[in-house]
């Protein structure tokens, strides 16, 4: 049952969330040379100029005069309590400046999802309802280019139109969504268009496919032949069973929102932790790369487990066994 | 490269046209799939195009794409330069033919790393099975575990810029699509016939392993392998735009957006012509993809 | 007026690889109450020729030429919407596709209830009470209990009985069954043929009934056509069809069943292999495999005659086969 199959897939994640651990972990012991010093700033040049103090304390804090296993294991543990160290940069507390700007990624992430899926929904419906038409080639013609098109220069382009040209919207900003809507879908609106243009057209075309499928299936021409409208089979048989195996992919989907808010967030100065991410980088603030690339895998990981879970339980093939 | 026609596949009886078995008409075949669909040859052609000037860039630039020309920055397209300038008075359509070699060299090494180590990894997972597939699986899993393309960028933040820690950070997010592939491929050829025939006589795990089964890998891989070319220009440019990627002055495509980012205002047609190179080149390689994956899908061969 | 009145149709598949004439020139005529049945081997147009009958053949076919006459309204030129109202409700279908035919997202009794709903306006509780009848009338045992099943919860005889009750629930005068049984155990194919005949006759309907089983056919039809690519190739009363076969190929499908008077022959299959409907042999599309074919079979294409009253063949020695009938059970060298 339900409860059983996601204690099972809970037990699956262990290993796999203690691979992703290292991983992070191992990010600060990747860096070439010597990493204190490259925290520091310095290059090998201008590394007699360091501070021998500050150095040795950076040392000692990020345990590098222990060997590396245990390193590892006073990592996790002090992970696992919630302690992911202090940023080198404002000093604070890791975790504190995360929870922080968490929320912006993730009300950006579901603006832009719940965009996409309203684009995609009725234009892979359509699509291969109305097989090798013009819709369809429009819509076909739409998500090839928006898989295609780097989501880079996608926001700079709309910066040009909606803010430089026509003024409608702030190119930079974010209020929060609980605060005041309105403001924040007017800050959102191109973020959100920008990071969700590749979901929407990958979920078009997917759902184009899989609907093709469905219409195929003998239950389609068995609810034909029995007479019902069109707009019956379409809907209520084809596109319900169509969108099911569509939440399967919504999971995968989630991998390139969270990827692709790196980019966008740092284009339009969103204060989440992607961009912070990026601040992190920039600053050879590690602590934070390593804390903001925990936070985003870990979401990952769990909407994935969420949308397995979800799906078990709306297919009935399933949920019945 | 081999076309398998699958044997198996339920076809109306009425669908095997006389001499479908041989070579030559597995060929006819595969020319009418793929000249029927103009949008893959339209990706080959795109594809050739991006090969071929990355290769002749010196021959095809119009300009030094690093001579810098404060003079004449920030131009519009012209009869001088046929796509503009950038910032510095560099002028664009060298820059964009040069930043092709960039694309490719980098794009090539990551796809390569990730196909070199995922084919392998694969082929190992599926064929001992049991606790070695379990480990393997579970590796490919956290790799998945990170979005694509974070990963790339956490993998550029720890290793630093250069050539090879590009290669890592694009290709080791693309390792687990090849395990994956191969690893179903060895899981179901494991039990057919010629493979415990091959077993039998005595062929090592090895010889049977590449002899008989990875070449039933062909097809899928060559798919992805267009696909994936897609994705390491993608991430090349991304990276290259945040600045993680090759340095500056290097022609990269990414990088020219960077550049030009803050000055949108005076010259947004500076920013056009890079994103649309990308764009079209990202659009080949997946139209291409698409049109191989057409071809090799046996269904395809039914009436 | 005849009931059902299918007049020269043609229907063809327009593939990558060429046109293909599934079905060439069909024409039979079916009285209020009557039961055809229609045999042929794989792919020689049964199951398309029934669903040009409720123009449901699908991408990328087309019915490209000859009418359809129900009740005397010409089904190819009707609306959409009044071909509607005749599915399901005038004419009904029933499926080979046993484990297919129903939605697996919802209940049978959502899916009973929604033919319910649309053909007679059905609702709530009326709905429901419907659709146990009909459960009931097709023998499901414990109907309160399946209609809230899923469709996957439920054995492939009992999904039949399900699909046979949809397809009753609006009393159609005509029905028809592809294959119903094929894909069923053959105790259970048993059962489906009597609920079948049972269903027929208590509510009179005409039954066109599709298999490439001879035995089965004969059980319950009183009239036989026989298809070879896409056409009927001999057509009539079924014991004349059976018991004087004037056509080759009805005379080897006999062979090939077993019967059990004739043990100690061994079962002759059809020799030769069916031809491709892409490129379709010239003149008779049998000659091919007849052991009675002659040069001009290569050349003229025979056209489906009548021989005697309630008998019909299209086989240019269909004159000389009724006198050899005997001789040609034999083994032919
Ligand atoms: N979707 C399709 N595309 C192309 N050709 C088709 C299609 N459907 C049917 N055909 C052609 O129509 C012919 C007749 O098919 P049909 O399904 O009517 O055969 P059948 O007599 O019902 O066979 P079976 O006993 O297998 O059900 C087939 O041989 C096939 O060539
Ligand atoms: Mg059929």
């Amino acid at each position: 049952m339900i409860a059983s199959y996601v204690v099972q897939r809970l037990f699956q994640l262990v290993p796999v969330l203690f691979l992703v651990s290292i991983g992070i972990f191992l990010i600060i012991q990747l860096i070439p040379g010597d990493p204190v010093m490259v925290m520091l700033g310095a290059t090998p040049e201008t590394s007699g100029n360091i501070n021998r103090q500050q150095y040795e304390e950076l040392r000692h804090q990020l345990g590098f005069d222990q060997p590396l296993p245990i390193r590892y294991l006073n990592w996790v543990s002090k992970v696992v309590r919630g302690d992911l160290g202090m940023s080198l940069k404002s000093r604070r507390p890791v975790l504190e400046t995360l929870l922080e700007r968490y929320p912006a990624t993730i009300f950006l992430a579901i603006t832009a999802l719940i965009g996409a899926v309203i684009v995609a929904v009725p234009a892979g419906i359509i699509a291969a309802v109305r097989q090798n038409t013009w819709v369809d080639y429009l819509a076909m013609g739409f998500s090839l280019w928006g898989v295609a098109m780097p989501n880079f220069w996608l926001a700079l382009m709309l910066i040009v139109l909606f803010s430089i040209n026509l003024g409608w919207l702030p190119s930079i900003g974010y209020t929060s969504p609980l605060v005041q809507p309105v403001d924040f879908l007017r800050h959102a609106f191109m973020p959100a268009i920008v990071l969700g243009a590749s979901t929407s057209a990958h979920l078009t075309r997917y759902l184009r496919a899989e609907m093709l499928e469905q219409l195929s299936q003998d239950y389609v021409r068995a609810a034909r032949a029995r007479g019902l409208p069109p707009l019956v089979v379409i809907v209520k048989h084809a596109a319900k069973n169509s969108l099911l195996a569509v939440v399967t992919v919504v999971g995968l989907q989630t991998a390139r929102l969270l990827g692709g808010s790196a980019i966008v967030e740092t284009i339009f100065s969103w204060p989440g932790v992607a961009s912070l991410l990026l601040e992190g980088i920039y600053a050879r603030d590690y602590p934070i790369v390593q804390g903001a690339v925990l936070i985003l895998a870990l979401t990952y990981v769990f909407i994935n487990l969420v949308v397995d879970v979800a799906y078990k339980f709306l297919d009935p093939r399933v949920r019945l066994e | 490269m081999s076309i398998k026609a699958e044997p198996a596949v339920a076809s109306p009886p009425a669908a095997s046209t006389p001499g479908t078995g041989t070579y030559a008409s597995q060929l006819i075949a595969a020319w009418r799939v793929i000249s029927r669909n103009r949008l893959a040859l339209l990706g080959g052609f795109v594809i050739l195009v991006g090969v071929f000037t990355a290769i002749f860039a010196p021959l095809l630039a119009t300009h030094d794409p690093y001579e810098i020309d404060i003079v004449n920055r920030l131009r519009g397209p012209g009869p001088g330069h046929w796509l503009g300038t950038d910032v510095l008075g560099r002028d664009t359509f060298s820059r964009l033919v040069y930043g092709a070699r960039t694309a490719f060299q980098v794009a090539i090494g990551a796809v390569a790393l990730g196909a070199i180590a995922g084919i392998p990894l694969g082929a190992i997972a599926g064929f001992y099975g049991r606790r070695v597939d379990a480990i393997v699986m579970r590796f490919m899993d956290s790799v998945l575990a990170f979005p694509g393309q974070l990963l790339a960028i956490a993998l550029v933040a720890a290793l630093g810029g250069g050539l090879i820690s590009l290669y890592i950070a694009i290709g080791v997010s693309s390792i687990p699509q090849y395990a994956r592939i191969v690893r179903g491929v060895v899981l179901s050829q494991k039990e057919r016939e010629y493979v415990e025939a091959a077993r039998m006589v005595g062929e090592s795990n090895l010889r049977v392993l590449f002899g008989e089964i990875l070449p039933n890998c062909v097809a899928p891989i060559i798919v992805t392998l267009s696909f994936d070319f897609a994705h390491a220009i993608l991430i090349e440019s991304s990276l290259s735009f945040l600045g993680l990627g090759f340095p500056p002055p290097t022609a990269s495509w990414g990088l020219m957006l960077k550049e030009i980012s803050p000055f949108l205002e005076l010259q947004p047609l500076s920013a056009l012509f890079p994103g649309l190179t990308i764009a079209i080149m990202i659009l080949g390689f997946n139209l291409f993809g698409d049109g191989l994956r057409d071809l090799f899908d046996p269904r395809h061969y039914e009436i | 007026m005849p009931l059902l009145e299918v007049d020269g149709l043609e229907v063809q598949f327009f593939t990558p690889r060429g046109v293909v004439k599934a079905v060439d020139g069909v024409s039979f005529k079916l009285e209020k109450g009557q039961t055809l049945g229609i045999v042929g081997e794989t792919g020689s147009g049964k199951s398309v020729t029934a669903f040009s009958i409720l123009r449901l053949v699908s991408n990328p076919g087309r019915i490209t030429g000859g009418s359809i006459r129900f009740e005397g309204q010409d089904l190819l030129t009707m609306r959409d919407r009044d071909v509607r109202r005749i599915r399901g409700r005038e004419i009904s279908m029933v499926f080979q596709e046993v484990m297919t035919s129903l939605n697996p997202s919802y209940t049978v009794g959502e899916q009973m209830r929604e033919v319910l709903r649309v053909h007679l306006g059905q609702s709530g509780q009326q709905a429901r009470k419907s659709a146990l009848d009909l459960l009931t009338r097709v023998r499901v045992p414990g109907p309160e209990t399946i209609l809230d099943r899923y469709p996957h919860q439920l054995s492939g005889g009992m999904r039949q009985r399900v699909m046979i009750g949809i397809a009753i629930a609006c009393q159609p005068k005509l029905l028809i069954a592809d294959e119903p049984t094929t894909a069923l155990d053959t105790t259970i194919q048993a059962q489906i043929l009597d609920l079948l005949e049972d269903m027929r006759q208590q509510l009179g309907m005409a039954m066109i009934f599709i298999s490439h089983d001879l035995g089965v056919v004969a059980r319950v039809s009183e009239r036989i056509a026989v298809m070879y690519a896409g056409r009927i190739v001999e057509m009539g009363d079924k014991y004349e069809v059976f018991d004087s076969s004037l056509h080759p190929y009805t005379i080897g499908l006999m062979d090939a069943i077993p019967r059990p008077g004739s043990r100690h022959k061994p079962l002759q299959p059809i020799r030769g292999a069916i031809p491709n409907l892409l490129h379709l042999p010239s003149g008779c599309p049998f000659h091919t495999r007849c052991p009675r074919a002659e040069a001009r079979c290569a050349v003229e294409t025979p056209e489906l005659l009548q021989w005697k009253t309630a008998h019909w063949a299209a086989c240019h020695f269909a004159g000389d086969l009724r006198s050899v009938v005997a001789p040609l059970a034999d083994p032919v060298t």
